[in-house]
C-alpha cells in the first residue's frame, strides 16, 4: 500500500470550528440558494406534511388511546424529518464540495459534519415551532423533559453514522440518492411515527425494537408529551446500535476518502 | 544543504478510464461479468522528485503529460498508487487556474470559506481581507456572486488568497496564464516576496521564461515519466525545442546557450556573406544575407534536422525556424559539407542581431550541435521606414 506519510493537512488543527462554521453556513446559504422563502422551507415542509397527516389520521382515521395526538404526531414527523432530511444532504455534501475537494486536501469528514450542524440549525427552529404547539395545547411542563436531550444526541449521531456510511459509496454509486429515497419512505412506516406502537402485533413488535429511529422517537414522546421516566434498558440497547452504525460509518468513510478526488 | 520539503520517491498514478463511465450500480454489475470494459492510464510513471526548502521548482510539459497530477499528488489531493510521497509542510495550492471556489456565493464569502479551508482563523482572514482584494483589483464586486465573475477575476482572487495562506510550500499552476499583464506584473513581485521570505514554491508554467528567472530547478514531464530535471535554461530550451516541432509558431530554440550536444556534427564556421558573396558583419536592412555554416560529421548522420535562432541584443527571440517545419529533408550528412541560409532581408529595421544554429535528430531528442559561440551581425535601417521589424507592405490605388 503505497502511503503519504507525513503529509500535512490544513484544516485539521487549530481553526476546526471556524471551518466548520464556514462549512455549514455556506451550505446553509447553497441549500436554500434562489429560493424566495428560503430556509422557511425548512420549517414548511414537516409542518406542510403534518397538516396532511393529522388530517388523514385524526379527521378520517382514529387511533384510540393517544392522548395529544397532534403533538405525538408533530414531534413524530420532526424528528423523523430531521433523519430523513440530514442523511439524505449528509450523503450528498461531499458531492456540493466537489471543488473544493479536487483543489484542496484537508480532513473530509468535516463537510459530512458541517452538513449535519446544517440540518440541526433546522431541527432546532422545528422544535421552537413544537414549543408553540405545546404551549398552545395546553399540555404542562413535566420534569420528564430533562431526558429528552438524551434521546436528542442519539438522534444527531445516528444521523452523522448513517451520512458518514452513505457518503463514502455516494460519489462512487450516484444510484444510492434514489435507493435511499426509497429506504426512507419504507423505514419510515416502519417507524411508529403516525401510528403508536400499541397497534403492532404483539409477536412481532421486539423486531421494532431494533429500528433505532422508534426508540429515539417512542422515547422522546414518553419523556416530553407524557412525563415518563426513559426506559434505561431501552436506552442503552439503542445507544449501542446507534454506537455501532457511527463506528461503522466512519470505518467506511475512512477507507473510501482517500479516493472521493478521483471519484468527483 | 537544507532538508527537502518535498520527497517523491518512484510515484505512479494509475487512471482507470471505463470506456463508458460506470457511475451506477447497473453499469458495475453489468461490468461484473464483463470488466474488460476499461483500459488503465498512467498519469506519472515512476516520478522520483526532491525538491528541498526554499526553492523554486519549475514544472513544464504538454498537455497531459502529468504537471497536474504531480501537483495533486503533492498537495495529497490524490493518493498514489505505488511510490511514496513526504511532504514535510503545510501546502497552499492553487491548482488548474480556479481554487474551489462556489460560484453560487459571493466573492467575501468565498474568500472566508476558502482561507478556513486553507487553515486560516477567522481573525488572520478578517486582518488579510483587505490586502487580499486590493491585490485581486476587485474592491468593487466582493458582494457579487463568483459565477458573475470573469475567469480572469476568479483566477485572481484564488491566487491572492493562496499566497497569503502563509503555507511553507506554494503549488502554482499557471497563474499566470489568466491575469492581464498588469496582474502578471504583480505575481513577478509576489515571486520575488515568497523567494525572499524562502518559500518552498512549485510552479507549472507555459510561461519559459518565468520559469528560467525565478526557478532553481526545472523539471520536464513527458507522458507521466520525468525526461529532464535540471538547471531551468537547459530543461526549458530541451522542452522549446522539442515543441517547436509540434507547434511551428514556437522558437525552435531560446535562451542563451545551448544544450549539451554530443559533438557527432561539429559547426567549424559561419560566414555572413552579402550577394556579392563578400563577407560582413553589418548589413543594411534591406540588404539580402547569405548564412554559410560550414559543418564536419563524425560519422554519416541520418536525416537530421538544421535550426537557426536569431534573437536581439536583449537575447529576446526575434525569430526561429528549422528544416523540418520549412524544407527542405536533408537525407544524411557525412563528413565536411556547408549549410546555407539565405534571408532576403533581415528581420528587423536595426540593431544587433546574434545567430544560433543547431543540428539535431529527426525526433529532437538528440543534439548532434550547437552552435556555443554567438555570431553577431549589425543592420542600420537603410529603408526609411520606422519601427523594429521589417515588413513586406505593397500600397495599390
Amino acid at each position: 500500500m503505497a502511503g503519504n506519510t507525513g503529509q500535512v493537512k490544513p484544516g485539521t488543527s487549530g481553526n476546526i470550528i471556524f471551518l466548520l462554521s464556514q462549512l455549514a453556513l455556506s451550505d446553509f446559504k447553497l441549500r436554500y440558494n434562489n429560493s424566495v422563502l428560503g430556509y422557511m422551507w425548512s420549517l414548511l415542509n414537516p409542518l406542510m406534511i403534518f397538516g396532511v397527516y393529522y388530517l388523514v389520521f385524526s379527521v378520517f382515521m382514529r387511533f384510540d388511546g393517544v392522548s395529544h395526538y397532534q403533538l405525538y404526531l408533530l414531534l413524530g414527523i420532526l424528528l423523523w424529518n430531521y433523519f430523513a432530511e440530514s442523511t439524505t444532504s449528509g450523503m450528498a455534501s461531499i458531492q456540493y464540495k466537489a471543488p473544493l475537494i479536487s483543489k484542496i486536501n484537508f480532513s473530509k469528514w468535516v463537510i459530512v459534519l458541517a452538513s449535519n450542524l446544517t440540518s440541526i440549525l433546522s431541527l432546532i427552529i422545528n422544535l421552537m415551532i413544537f414549543s408553540v404547539f405545546f404551549v398552545a395545547s395546553g399540555a404542562s411542563f413535566l420534569s420528564g423533559m430533562l431526558f429528552f436531550p438524551i434521546y436528542l444526541v442519539q438522534l444527531v449521531i445516528l444521523s452523522l453514522g448513517v451520512s458518514f456510511a452513505l457518503s463514502s459509496y455516494y460519489l462512487k454509486y450516484r444510484d444510492l440518492m434514489h435507493i435511499w429515497g426509497i429506504v426512507i419512505q419504507v423505514l419510515f412506516w416502519m417507524t411508529p411515527i403516525i401510528y403508536p406502537v400499541s397497534i403492532i402485533p404483539e409477536n412481532i413488535r421486539h423486531y421494532f425494537t431494533l429500528n433505532p429511529m422508534a426508540g429515539i422517537i417512542d422515547g422522546s414522546r414518553s419523556v416530553l408529551i407524557y412525563g415518563g421516566q426513559p426506559d434505561p434498558s431501552g436506552v442503552l440497547f439503542t445507544s449501542i446500535v446507534i454506537a455501532v452504525i457511527l463506528v461503522a460509518g466512519l470505518a467506511l468513510f475512512n477507507r473510501r476518502s482517500h479516493k472521493f478526488a478521483e471519484e468527483i | 544543504m537544507k532538508r527537502s520539503l518535498i520527497e517523491l520517491n518512484n510515484v505512479s498514478k494509475k487512471f482507470v478510464i471505463p470506456h463508458e463511465k460506470v457511475n451506477t450500480l447497473k453499469g458495475t454489475m453489468l461490468n461484473f461479468w464483463n470488466n474488460r470494459d476499461y483500459e488503465a492510464f498512467y498519469a506519472l510513471k515512476d516520478v522520483s522528485i526532491s525538491v528541498r526548502e526554499g526553492e523554486f521548482l519549475g514544472v513544464v510539459g504538454g498537455n497531459g503529460s502529468g504537471k497536474s497530477t504531480l501537483l495533486k499528488i503533492i498537495a495529497g489531493i490524490y493518493a498514489p498508487d505505488a511510490g511514496n510521497v513526504h511532504v514535510r509542510a503545510g501546502v497552499s495550492p492553487f491548482l488548474e487556474l480556479g481554487v474551489g471556489f462556489n460560484g453560487e456565493l459571493t466573492g467575501r464569502e468565498n474568500v472566508y470559506l476558502y482561507g478556513a479551508v486553507l487553515g486560516l482563523k477567522k481573525k488572520q482572514i478578517d486582518s488579510k481581507f483587505d490586502e487580499i482584494v486590493s491585490f485581486a483589483g476587485l474592491e468593487k464586486f466582493m458582494d457579487l456572486k463568483m459565477k458573475n465573475y470573469s475567469s480572469g477575476m476568479f483566477a485572481r482572487l484564488a491566487f491572492s488568497v493562496a499566497i497569503r495562506a502563509d503555507a511553507p510550500i506554494l503549488l502554482i499552476d499557471e497563474v499566470l496564464a489568466v491575469g492581464d499583464a498588469d496582474f502578471q506584473k504583480k505575481c513577478f513581485k509576489v515571486f520575488d516576496g515568497l523567494k525572499m521570505e524562502g518559500k518552498t514554491v512549485v510552479l507549472v508554467s507555459h510561461d519559459t521564461e518565468a520559469i528560467c528567472s525565478y526557478c532553481d530547478r526545472a523539471v520536464m514531464l513527458e507522458g507521466g515519466c520525468v525526461r529532464e530535471c535540471g538547471d531551468p535554461r537547459e530543461v526549458i530550451k530541451k522542452y522549446s525545442f522539442e515543441s517547436s516541432g509540434s507547434c511551428a509558431e514556437r522558437a525552435p530554440l531560446t535562451s542563451s546557450d545551448g544544450p549539451s550536444p554530443n559533438g557527432m556534427i561539429s559547426i567549424d564556421r559561419v560566414h555572413f556573406l552579402d550577394t556579392g558573396d563578400n563577407e560582413r558583419d553589418s548589413f543594411g536592412s534591406s540588404e539580402a544575407i547569405n548564412v554559410i555554416v560550414a559543418y564536419s560529421a563524425v560519422s554519416e548522420i541520418a536525416s537530421p534536422v538544421f535550426g537557426i535562432l536569431i534573437r536581439d541584443e536583449n537575447g529576446t527571440t526575434v525569430y526561429g525556424t528549422n528544416t523540418r517545419t520549412r524544407g527542405p529533408e536533408i537525407g544524411a550528412l557525412t563528413g565536411k559539407g556547408v549549410v546555407s541560409v539565405k534571408l532576403k532581408r533581415p528581420p528587423v529595421l536595426q540593431g544587433k542581431l546574434v545567430f544560433s544554429f543547431a543540428f539535431v535528430s529527426r525526433d529532437f531528442k538528440e543534439t548532434y550541435a550547437w552552435s556555443d559561440c554567438p555570431y553577431t551581425v549589425d543592420i542600420k535601417n537603410d529603408s526609411g521606414d520606422l519601427g523594429k521589424v521589417s515588413c513586406d507592405v505593397e500600397f495599390s490605388f
